[in-house]
């Protein structure tokens, strides 16, 4: 027979031959994950162990061992920037899907007008995140900005915004959620014309109601752009930066000193690159154990009864 | 002749200048006529290309001696116009030798320095850096010593002494002095006058002073701080719930270099003598007091306004929109142009205090990756110490830290009238009240945690927390200089 003779001979198959081909495609994808993913990442790691230290011959690199992450443990600085961190995504991660399913459900329908209320609301989508913080900067300026004279003309208090320890994180996510829900709402939207029309037909047939047709119908067809949707939101939340810098400056009083921040602040502001690694690596074991969790509430399996 | 040409952060030439534009207003400029740095083939083209678009629209480029040296000098946005005379000047002395500028604000020189630094960035050759800062940046090895670079008959009597001591760290000058500094309390006449409340004495346009006169004003009608509060309450002025008019604002209403004279005045320092803790200094009872009084101009009083940084604060006072401004002598050309009727008085202090005024400067250092360390050493000398420094003074007008250029205000006629009289101003300030900032190498953290801490307080945090949850993330770093 032909087959056995040609491994014998250890002469390559075409199938082995296709694989290969295939792999040689993929170097160029894998060496670029290799060089811009693995690296950084193995680089922040090793980073991490090594802290500045400054003689009288200039500075010099030392190897402390985990002496940047037991410093951690001992700052009450990087804790509340923990909590912080984490109560924001907390409360944006959700807000943001059911923000952006729920426009999604509105624009996914045919009637008057919808194509200027779609364009609408993809406006956000072409302003970037710094153009959008500095509207929004003027907008809530608690002197007199656009906000703060609409509530005088409706007798309501002015408010502190992003200047009061109360106020600054719900400024922030009110600015991303302005700026993301539209471009979240796309993939929902996107899964939401994917569901076959004589899926819903049938269920509304068998007497389904509208509430019905969504919970049994809509919400486990659209599994895959949700856990999409869900897995990007938090992974793009847990490293936002951009408003902390250019509207807080991760204040007032901590208030919105998320990780990120503090790392950027302790590493380019302090000069202090092996402490601020060490909380970038904190940041990305948090983010890597959050967004296994949610791959495993997704899952199929786990679903089944 | 026009020789500017437009560079992006990177260095990278992109077109040439609008003529009669700003240098500063252009955000990152870039003066002189600098030869693109070796880069890819795609870059090297489209600036070859564009700078033949340049020799197309101005027509004088064939005269310029062709850059052999480009020097990369790393400052700020706001020097950008003033500094044009100074460059051209030394190019003139220098054929060859081109400086182009890398301006950056304020707040973004620093971090940009670290970042660039850190990667032993050969790109940068000239750093401009301030005077708290010459030690941080001489142990993080980003400056090469100046040794050599001045003569000793130079050393010896270029600078007003604190002004170079500033500058040498172990015994060897790290950066020279380019600026000092003075601070001043303006107030605006016309909303003083409309008020009913009285002014501080001051400077005022019509009258000739002497420096006898400028001594008196200063030690016997220098206004307090509570006088301050006192008159901006009555200056501020509120419609519809919205402030129309504050009646204070700091010009860098959380900036270490304007604040510590509030703790100083109260008879505190913001770090021990030894330098190695701000526990019981910074926390102190000087400071508690300091910031107590600073927290309410934002959340008692409310005569100062919050979220407005530096320099928008300027603007505020340039448009009338508030009374009294205390920040520095470099704001003088701005408040000038912006037509207000406006008069100067000493920087207060407390009531029964010590008088205490800002100061301190910006400093050159040749970047300790150059390639160009010779050239950049001859550009410094010629900026701090030679024909540079009063082109630079009478260009841009910081306040300035060389004894033949201070002479010139003690003597001149120019100086005995508003608004230059204010330099006058400057020079008794600077030989009896002037205090420097804390010199530590760990001032870039020291500061960056003072600053955030009284940005705070000036939200509403309670001042006493935030000056010891201050200390105790300052005191690890003073710890681990030591």
């Amino acid at each position: 027979m032909a087959a056995p003779a040609e491994r014998r001979g250890h002469r390559p198959g075409p199938r082995r031959q296709e694989e290969r081909v295939a792999y040689l495609f993929l170097l160029p994808a894998l060496a670029g994950l290799a060089l811009f993913r693995v690296y950084p990442v193995v680089e922040a790691l090793l980073g991490a162990l090594y802290r500045e230290v400054f003689t009288s011959h200039g500075p010099r690199t030392a190897f402390v061992g985990i002496a940047n992450f037991a410093a951690l443990l001992g700052d009450p600085v990087f804790w509340s920037s923990l909590w912080v961190t984490l109560k924001l995504n907390l409360i944006i991660n959700p807000m943001q899907v059911a923000l952006a399913l729920g426009l999604a459900l509105m624009v996914d329908r045919a009637a008057r007008g919808m194509k200027l209320y779609r364009l609408l609301v993809l406006v956000p989508i072409g302003v970037s995140l710094p153009v959008a913080t500095l509207l929004w900067r003027l907008m809530l300026d608690p002197n007199g900005g656009f906000v703060n004279a609409v509530l005088a003309v409706l007798g309501l208090p002015q408010q502190p915004f992003y200047t009061s320890a109360a106020q600054a994180l719900w400024s922030i996510i009110l600015i991303a959620n302005w700026k993301g829900v539209s471009y979240w709402m796309v993939f929902m939207l996107a899964g939401l014309q994917g569901i076959p029309a004589e899926l819903q037909e049938a269920a509304a047939i068998d007497g389904a109601g509208r509430l019905q047709r969504f919970a049994r119908v809509t919400l486990p067809l659209l599994r895959g752009p949700l856990l999409f949707v869900l897995v990007a939101d938090t992974v793009i939340n847990f490293v936002m930066f951009v408003p902390m810098y250019l509207l807080t400056r991760g204040g007032p009083s901590g208030a919105t000193n998320v990780l990120m921040y503090q790392a950027y602040k302790v590493g380019f502001a302090f000069g202090d690159m092996g402490q601020a690694l060490a909380i970038v690596t904190v940041l990305l074991t948090l983010l890597l154990g959050v967004v296994a969790w949610q791959f495993r509430l997704f899952d199929p399996g786990e679903q089944r009864p | 002749m026009e020789r500017s040409h437009m560079a992006t952060i990177d260095g990278a030439r992109t077109r040439p200048p609008i003529r009669g534009r700003s240098a500063a207003s252009r955000g990152v400029a870039a003066v002189g006529a600098p030869r693109p740095r070796p880069g890819s083939r795609i870059v090297r083209m489209a600036a070859a290309s564009l700078a033949l678009a340049g020799l197309a629209l101005t027509g004088t480029a064939a005269a310029q001696a062709p850059c052999t040296t480009t020097l990369d000098y790393l400052t700020l946005s706001e020097f950008g116009s003033g500094m044009q005379p100074v460059i051209q000047a030394f190019e003139k002395q220098h054929p060859g030798v081109c400086v182009k500028m890398e301006g950056y604000s304020f707040g973004d020189l620093f971090q940009t320095t670290q970042v660039r630094m850190r990667a032993h960035d050969s790109g940068i050759d000239v750093l401009l850096v301030d005077q708290p800062v010459v030690s941080a940046y001489t142990a993080l090895g980003y400056l090469s010593p100046l040794d050599g670079t001045f003569t000793d008959a130079q050393l010896a009597n270029t600078w007003v002494r604190p002004a170079i001591d500033a500058g040498r760290v172990n015994g060897h000058l790290m950066a020279a002095p380019q600026d000092s500094s003075i601070q001043l309390l303006y107030y605006n006449r016309a909303l003083f006058e409309k008020a009913g409340v009285t002014p501080p004495a001051g400077l005022v346009p019509g009258k000739t002073v002497s420096y006898a006169d400028i001594a008196t004003l200063a030690t016997q009608q220098r206004w307090t701080w509570e006088q301050v509060v006192g008159a901006a309450r009555q200056l501020t002025t509120r419609s519809d719930g919205t402030t129309r008019t504050w009646g204070f604002t700091f010009g860098q209403p959380d900036e270490l270099y304007q604040l510590q004279p509030l703790g100083l005045s109260l008879g505190g320092t913001i770090l021990s003598a030894d330098g190695t803790t701000v526990d019981g200094y910074l926390n102190g009872p000087a400071w508690r007091k300091a910031a107590a009084w600073y927290g309410d101009l934002f959340n008692g009083s409310k005569v100062s306004p919050k979220g407005v940084p530096y320099p928008q604060t300027a603007d505020l006072f340039a448009e009338g929109k508030a009374a009294l401004y205390a920040g520095g002598a470099w704001q003088l050309g701005k408040f000038k142009s912006s037509g207000i009727d406006f008069g100067i008085a000493p920087y207060p202090a407390f009531a029964g205090g010590t008088v205490a005024t800002p100061t301190g400067g910006w400093y050159l250092g040749v970047a300790a990756y150059s390639k160009h360390k010779a050239a950049a050493a001859a550009f410094i000398r010629f900026l701090t110490a030679e024909q540079g420094a009063a082109l630079w003074f009478r260009s841009y007008g910081h306040f300035p830290p060389q004894q033949s250029v201070l002479d010139t205000i003690r003597s001149g006629k120019a100086y005995t009238v508003f608004p230059d009289d204010a330099y006058l101003l400057g020079v008794y300030q600077s030989r009896t009240t002037a205090v420097v900032r804390p010199k530590t190498p760990a001032y870039l953290q020291l500061h960056n945690i003072f600053d955030s801490a009284f940005s705070d307080i000036r939200n509403g945090a309670d001042p006493r927390q935030a000056l010891d949850g201050a200390v105790k993330q300052i005191d690890p770093y003073l710890k681990r200089f030591r």
